[in-house]
């Protein structure tokens, strides 16, 4: 398949590295380029004495160089990845070296062990007493950190929201502490969003009741959470912060849906010290959609790549939820091809994303963000804040400030367009679009 | 009530706080209102909290988009030029966006050549440096393609790549824009710029009105005669000698003939036959030259000082239109430097010539006068054409003029051709070995030798390859050019058409 710059820079662990990574997009600085089925490789010459030896399987796409870099992949996976989008006729077909099957093997076997340990703690957590106790314990510090936010929350009512501004940063973070000292990080989250929300602009009382009434809908939820359906209750216990770790997940999915996966883009965000993948996939045959939700520290890298504009066969388990969007990947094809304009449907109309997104709310009244694929809009602007517009002038704000605005308006030329983007209730981000039959990584 | 209303009420009691006043009834006939009259009675900050949490998810979950009356803007017409093809993708962007800043005039020429346009994705950063580096904008336009175009319309501060005028600029805009509006009109229409700007410039300020004239330099003609010489009267001495600078290049203009006839009545015309030129400047020469006491004629150096006399002399020569001399007076430039060798008023003569060459842009005369007169390489060698500046620059070295050489090698900034840029490497080979000026060796290898040296000979590249330093830094800084060269030579070929 063709892969483009855009696309596989979107693997890049920093700006730098795609910075480097295009320095080395340049035929001249490899040598011995070849290739074999899904594997390429190449031998770059760098400060050092011997060339760096960099490979990429392609199906992943998983990258390895023996550069000492710690950045993942590193600038040399990036440039050979680019050389081969770029100018593919430098790469030989024939048998891989042995520093390149060497790695393949050793891959496969890696693959195999973490099966088996991942098999072995799923059975570790089945134990279901253990279990029971572990959240009983749980569940006791929870109720009262509800019952002291319940409190705190009619006391604010009491002396009304026209008090928020005399709060400071820190009495917000003290709650927000209290919650995380009683296992409730979710309720923590939310209360460190709101302390900006007083000093936000003009209609900020709107805003805070808003997030008011959702705090307030989650604990009267989880004050009622045995009345509620199962799937409902694991949504309320992941608001609260009471996630499922893998294993869980893979031990008792919400569901497992095997299909081919179109990988319809990914947003990064920075959570200091945390990064924050969101990779967002649909089904070919079942149309669902799915998140793929990930976490690095610092520099370290991603652990699953899923790379935007190609299709991979795969079987997603779901975490359980009203409206199930996150999953993990529990087994996945070595096989990726890319993707076509009509292999998914879109929305016609920018109304329908908004039915589906009330539908969305119904099932899950907490749904941070949709993604949504749109046809045939056109992007304009106005004083630099972009905005979509459908056939019927129906119009979809984007994101203020939305870094690639003037790329995609370049992209578009005013016609048409299909977008994938996230909406959040509030504001559009595109992830990708299709552009006279092309893929492209926003 | 509508949801609105009922949410407006509710956000009024949530600000002044229950202790003040209690939450007021919801309920009406609406979906939501018998919702909320359903909802069990419990405390007022509770009431409240519930009624929040309904109406905020009923509002969230019931938006509609809006809806735009006006027309959408008009999109793209079709491109005809092709795109870049993959492989150059990679020197786009390091010249574009990337830290080779320096290739990226030769990179847009190369790509104008090929002709193809850019990549729609390196518009808006393409259209960002040419909107703060002006000096790109000539070779960012022929790439810009339709959708270049297109999308320059949508910000004001690509305006400049938009062929369409927008004379309402002219009245209303900023000094720059006005500055480059009137210069895009003088291109399509040059009546109607002068026009324009002999409608205004009574009210401009002095430093505007002198940047304004220099405008009028495009496509200058006789049709700007009138208008010139009445700016000769300017309060402000710069207006004037713009002005007059633009008259000279026109023989049609009082000034030029004028000073034909001076110069006529000046020298006799026996004086170039017998090998002796004896120069009589007329009386009343200092009332003839008053409608132009703006101009002002400096010395070459500062051993070519002239006394009042001669600087009139000079003054006079400068203007006499070049082709006069052969016309007119019926002798060349060469034999009339050749002549007046050792005429008392052989440094006039050469001054003024040197100032008529400059202004008049005239790069013929300029390179003979260069050939004898090394006074003035800096006003006169940046008219050279790249021909004529390798040329010279090895009559330089053939004739052992090892100093001006270094100082003109450096001044340059056309492309060297395979002799000058074995000059150049030569020299730096020099300095390295004499552990000299190292600065120096420093900027002329980044700012000169990676853009300008000649790439097509590959024994050029070994010779540079073969620069080496005992000194770590010195080294490391070779090694950096050296990859810089070679990056400029993986971009040439990868513009190149046939590889696309």
């Amino acid at each position: 398949m063709n892969w483009t710059s855009e696309q596989i820079l979107a693997l890049a662990p920093d700006a730098a590295s795609a910075k480097n990574g295009q320095g080395l997009a340049i035929g001249r600085k490899w040598q011995n380029c070849g290739r074999s089925q899904s594997v390429v490789w190449g031998e770059c010459q760098g400060s050092g004495s011997k060339p760096y030896r960099t490979q990429i399987d392609l199906t992943e796409p998983a990258f390895r160089c023996s550069c000492p870099s710690r950045k993942f992949p590193c600038k040399h996976g990036l440039g050979l990845f680019l050389l081969l989008a770029q100018s593919d006729a430098l790469f030989t077909d024939t048998s891989p070296p042995d520093w390149v099957s060497e790695w393949l093997d050793s891959r496969q076997q890696r693959q195999v062990k973490q099966q088996e340990k991942a098999a072995e703690k799923a059975a570790a957590i089945a134990d279901p007493q253990a279990q029971a106790k572990r959240q009983e314990k749980r569940a006791k510090k929870v109720d009262a950190g509800v019952a002291e936010l319940q409190q705190w929350l009619t006391d604010f009512l009491r002396r009304g929201l026209a008090t928020a501004p005399e709060l400071s940063y820190q009495q917000w973070d003290q709650v927000a502490a209290r919650m995380v000292d009683a296992q409730a990080p979710g309720l923590a989250r939310r209360l460190q969003a709101m302390a900006g929300t007083a000093h936000s602009g003009s209609g900020w009382p709107e805003r805070l009741l808003s997030q008011l009434g959702e705090l307030h809908l989650l604990l009267e939820s989880y004050q009622r959470l045995e009345s509620l359906p199962p799937a409902l209750q694991a949504d309320v216990r992941s608001q609260m912060g009471w996630t499922m770790s893998q294993e869980e997940v893979l031990a008792k999915p919400g569901q497992v849906v095997t299909d081919r996966w179109a990988v319809l883009g990914q947003r990064d965000e920075v959570e200091d010290p945390l990064r924050i993948r969101r990779i967002w996939l649909q089904g070919v045959s079942s149309h669902t959609l799915a998140l793929i939700l990930l976490f690095a520290h610092g520099k370290q890298s991603f652990e699953v790549s899923f790379l935007p504009g190609t299709v991979v066969a795969a079987e997603l388990a779901f975490f359980p939820s009203a409206y199930p969007q996150r999953a993990i990947v529990q087994s996945r094809s070595d096989h990726a091809e890319a993707i076509t304009p009509t292999i998914v449907p879109g929305i016609p109309q920018i109304a329908d994303l908004f039915t589906q997104y009330s539908h969305a709310l119904s099932h899950q009244p907490w749904l941070e963000r949709l993604v949504v694929s749109l046809q045939g809009v056109t992007v304009g602007q106005e004083s630099a804040q972009g905005y979509l517009r459908d056939r019927n002038n129906a119009v979809l704000p984007l994101v203020a400030n939305y870094p690639a605005l003037w790329e995609l308006i370049a992209l578009g030329g005013g016609h048409a367009i299909d977008l994938t983007g996230e909406w959040n209730g509030r504001e559009f981000y595109p992830l990708s679009a299709w552009v006279q039959g092309e893929f492209v990584v926003l | 009530m509508a949801d609105g209303n009922l949410w407006q009420t509710l956000v009024a009691t949530a600000l002044i706080g229950t202790d003040r006043q209690a939450p007021s009834e919801m309920g009406d006939a609406s979906p939501i209102g018998q919702f909320l009259a359903q909802l069990p009675p419990t405390s007022q900050e509770t009431t409240l909290l519930n009624q929040a949490a309904a109406l905020a998810l009923y509002r969230k979950a019931g938006q509609k988009p809006t809806v735009l009356t006006a027309t959408a803007s008009s999109a793209c017409a079709f491109d005809e030029l092709p795109i870049c093809p993959p492989p150059t993708l990679a020197y786009l962007h390091q010249t574009i966006q990337g830290d080779r800043a320096a290739f990226l005039p030769e990179c847009l020429a190369l790509v104008t050549q090929a002709g193809w346009r850019v990549p729609e994705r390196f518009l808006p950063a393409l259209l960002d440096r040419g909107a703060k580096q002006t000096e790109l904008r000539s070779a960012i336009l022929p790439v810009l393609g339709e959708r270049g175009r297109w999308l320059a319309q949508q910000r004001d501060d690509w305006n400049y790549a938009i062929a369409q005028l927008d004379t309402t600029v002219w009245e209303t805009g900023s000094r720059s824009q006005r500055l480059q509006v009137l210069e895009q009109i003088r291109q399509q229409d040059p009546d109607l710029a002068r026009t324009q700007l002999a409608a205004t410039i009574a009210q401009e300020a002095a430093k505007d009105r002198a940047a304004f004239l220099k405008i009028l330099q495009i496509h200058l003609s006789d049709a700007d005669l009138p208008f010139l010489e009445q700016c000769l009267s300017d309060r402000s001495q710069e207006v004037q000698q713009v002005a007059i600078g633009l008259l000279t290049q026109l023989p049609n203009s009082t000034l030029c003939q004028l000073a034909i006839s001076v110069m006529q009545e000046a020298i006799e015309p026996t004086g170039f036959t017998t090998g002796q030129v004896e120069v009589n400047l007329p009386k009343n020469l200092e009332a003839t030259l008053k409608p132009f006491k703006g101009a002002k004629i400096s010395p070459l150096s500062s051993d070519r000082k002239l006394g009042k006399t001669a600087t009139d002399l000079a003054q006079i020569i400068s203007w006499v239109p070049l082709a006069s001399w052969p016309q007119q007076f019926k002798i060349t430039i060469p034999d009339l430097l050749e002549q007046t060798t050792h005429s008392s008023w052989r440094n006039a003569i050469v001054t003024g010539l040197v100032h008529a060459a400059l202004h008049q842009r005239n790069a013929i005369v300029a390179t003979e006068l260069l050939y004898q007169i090394p006074e003035a390489d800096s006003l006169l060698f940046p008219l050279l054409s790249p021909d004529q500046a390798n040329q010279l620059l090895k009559q330089c070295n053939a004739q052992g003029e090892q100093e001006r050489l270094g100082r003109l090698i450096q001044e340059s900034t056309h492309p060297w051709d395979t002799a000058v840029t074995e000059l150049a490497i030569t020299l730096i080979a020099e300095k390295l070995r004499s552990q000299s000026q190292l600065w120096t060796i420093f900027y002329w290898l980044n700012e000169k030798l990676v853009t300008q040296m000649d790439l097509t000979q590959k024994t050029l590249i070994e010779s540079l390859q073969a620069l080496r330093s005992e000194d770590h830094y010195t080294q490391q800084q070779l090694e950096k050019i050296y990859e810089l060269v070679r990056f400029r030579q993986d971009m040439v070929q990868a513009l190149q058409p046939e590889s696309g």
